[in-house]
């Protein structure tokens, strides 16, 4: 090991910090109909070593806060309010300078789709090698060493010789592994995994997932695994924060929140999933309604449109995320009782 | 097909902004060889080319060499025969040894003024692309004032202001091509930035220089050299005009084929043959980088077959 970026790092901060804490952080994007308030007041930690995953459904803000981490919202789009601290450091108002070095430095991300995330005209190899000279002082045979290492290490069969193939050479899970090692060439102390798995079969799935939790284990990573699979969720994940119309509905340790989940929404998102064991003529529970369309500030809760259990006070009153149980955070006025 | 139909097909946005895996350089040629336009189109291109870089072999007499007129029989511009191929011009001149050396300027003329507009509009295209917003609304309005002109007018006008001769034709031609590229470029690059392999890019931190050499122009640049193809017919087409117009080259040794055709308007009812050979030299030339770049579109964007 021993590949860090030089200048990559920030002054690294008290131990007891988390390796990123991300509190009341609020987006909005300036559209033609108006401002979208894309993400409110979400708030999040991840430690070193841990896997935390950030469930929601499409539009719900999930993407958009990951890219507000590493401040890669586009010219539409602003943070209007919150805190986002990596290592203690805060990121945001950082300059872009500051930020490109942190970047597939300290802070890595890999993204959905792999087959459109590598460049095409590009080998595997070079594309390994770019981040390295980039994020590092190596020598052009070290770095092509290290890329060869780094395939190896996420698992690709004949490295070397797959270092001088091209993205159109590879299947969708090989892609997947190739985009991972280039996201870990520089081992970075987060790495944010947006639906690392949604386009990929069910059995290579899986192996991504292994390979991801490996990863964490060996080199002390944070991971924040952005899904709408709670499936991968259950089996990877340590804390899960449900995201919902731009803020976070409910966040618990994974076990607890399978098991007494307290937010209508995420009971709902639970009771959605098909079940192997189930009653086969049963219909699968759909979730009533649409997700709301973020235009005007909203006030009261988001889901409320949607909720089986809206009172009154749910249209007006904006519930704050408040420990319900130990470890478990739940924005309701009306929680499913556990 | 002209070239300004093409950013439209080409760089729509609905198009994938990700190359399909079949633009690569062996299924093109693959596919180039199974058209026949194709075939036809490299034999044209080969052979104009193969003609200007053997002109003194191929011709019989040199540009400007003059036939002693009173072996002419005092007769003006005779036809064919075994020893012209193609007849004598006014001046007593091989007709056929300066259609082998027009050649060489048509060639020269199109090939520098494309490559002119090429990477000044490649530039331009690409600083609008990558950036966006402002800097790319003020390049586009550049463009569109460009765009307003005829590009032919447009070239004539820069001709009369740098004089005649051949850079002067070559500048002009060039500049007046220069917003097609532009445009092309920009589209792509448009299409390539919002690629999720050029936000990969960024998000692993690589300078912005790279982000855009490395990125994004290799991912967009495939029209362009479609474009370019094709920008070379017209820009025979336009040397020709311009040479028609007197405003190419005055030097006898350098046969232009428009300037040949200029020539001979006067002796057509008595002479028609010294109009035919070099209007159809200029027609064979053009169809042929015609029929190459269409194929070649073709064969980079199997869809529009």
């Amino acid at each position: 090991m021993g590949v860090v970026g030089h200048g990559a790092r920030l002054t690294w901060g008290s131990s007891e910090m988390a390796l990123l804490e991300v509190d009341d952080l609020a987006v909005r994007f300036r559209t033609l109909r108006g401002e979208v308030h894309a993400v409110n007041g979400v708030a999040l930690t991840v430690e070193a070593g841990e896997t935390v995953a950030l469930v929601g459904e499409s539009g719900s803000g999930k993407s958009v806060t990951a890219l507000s981490i590493l401040g890669l919202l586009g010219r539409a789009a602003s943070v209007t309010r919150g805190r986002v601290e990596f290592d203690g450091q805060s990121l945001l108002g950082r300059s872009e300078r500051e930020l490109r070095r942190l970047r597939g430095a300290s802070i890595s991300m890999i993204f959905q789709d792999p087959m459109s995330c590598l460049n095409p005209v590009m080998t595997i190899g070079a594309q390994v090698r770019e981040v390295l000279e980039a994020h590092t002082d190596m020598s052009g045979a070290a770095t092509r060493r290290r890329s060869v290492e780094l395939l190896d290490e996420v698992g690709m069969p004949d490295p070397a010789e797959r270092a001088n193939q091209y993205p159109h050479q590879f299947s969708g899970g090989m892609r997947q592994r190739a985009m991972i090692a280039i996201a870990i060439a520089c081992t970075p102390r987060l790495l944010i995994a947006d639906e690392p798995t949604t386009a990929l079969d069910v059995t290579v799935q899986a192996q991504i997932l292994d390979l991801l939790r490996r990863l964490i284990a060996d080199h002390g990573m944070g991971l924040l695994l952005i899904t709408h699979d709670l499936g991968v969720v259950a089996d990877t994940c340590s804390t899960t924060n449900v995201m919902y119309g731009g803020r976070i509905v409910e966040s618990a340790p994974t076990r607890q929140l399978f098991g007494s989940p307290a937010h209508p929404y995420t009971v709902a998102l639970l009771r959605s999933i098909p079940k192997l064991d189930g009653d086969r003529k049963a219909r699968l529970l759909a979730i009533e309604g649409q997700p709301p369309v973020l235009r005007a500030d909203p006030v009261g809760c988001t889901f409320v449109a949607r909720c089986g259990r809206s009172l009154d006070r749910c249209r007006d009153d904006t519930p704050a995320l408040v420990e319900i149980t130990t470890g478990q955070r739940c924005a309701c006025w009306n929680p499913v009782a556990g | 097909m002209t070239i300004q139909e093409l950013p439209s097909v080409v760089a729509s946005p609905g198009n994938d902004p990700v190359a399909p895996p079949s633009v690569r350089g062996r299924d093109v040629l693959l596919r180039l060889r199974r058209n026949p336009g194709a075939l036809a189109g490299l034999v044209i291109v080969g052979l104009v080319i193969l003609t200007a870089v053997l002109a003194p072999v191929l011709a019989p007499d040199t540009p400007s060499g003059q036939a002693f007129l009173d072996r002419l029989g005092g007769r003006c511009c005779p036809g064919p025969t075994t020893e012209h191929w193609l007849g004598l011009d006014e001046l007593g001149r091989d007709v056929f040894s300066r259609i082998v050396y027009g050649a060489r300027i048509s060639l020269l003329v199109a090939v520098v003024s494309v490559l002119v507009a090429l990477v000044a509009g490649a530039l331009l295209g690409a600083t609008a692309g990558y950036f966006g917003g402002a800097i790319d609304s003020a390049i586009m309005r550049l463009v569109d004032v460009m765009l307003a002109f005829p590009s032919f007018l447009f070239a004539i006008g820069l001709v009369a202001l740098l004089g005649p001769g051949l850079w002067q034709l070559m500048v002009a031609i060039g500049v007046s091509n220069v917003p097609i590229f532009a445009r092309l470029l920009r589209g792509s690059m448009l299409g390539v930035r919002a690629s999720p392999y050029v936000a990969s890019a960024r998000v692993l931190g690589l300078p912005s220089r790279r982000v855009l050499t490395v990125h994004m122009l290799p991912n967009a640049i495939s029209p362009m050299i479609v474009a370019a193809t094709l920008a070379l017919a017209t820009a025979i087409i336009e040397t020709a005009g311009l040479g028609f117009l007197g405003l190419g080259s005055n030097d006898p040794a350098q046969p232009e084929w428009g300037a040949m055709l200029a020539n001979t308007t006067r002796f057509l009812q008595t002479a028609p043959h010294l109009a035919f050979f070099p209007g159809l030299a200029i027609v064979v030339t053009v169809l042929g980088f015609n029929l190459l770049g269409d194929s070649l579109r073709e064969a980079i964007d199997p869809r529009l077959v």
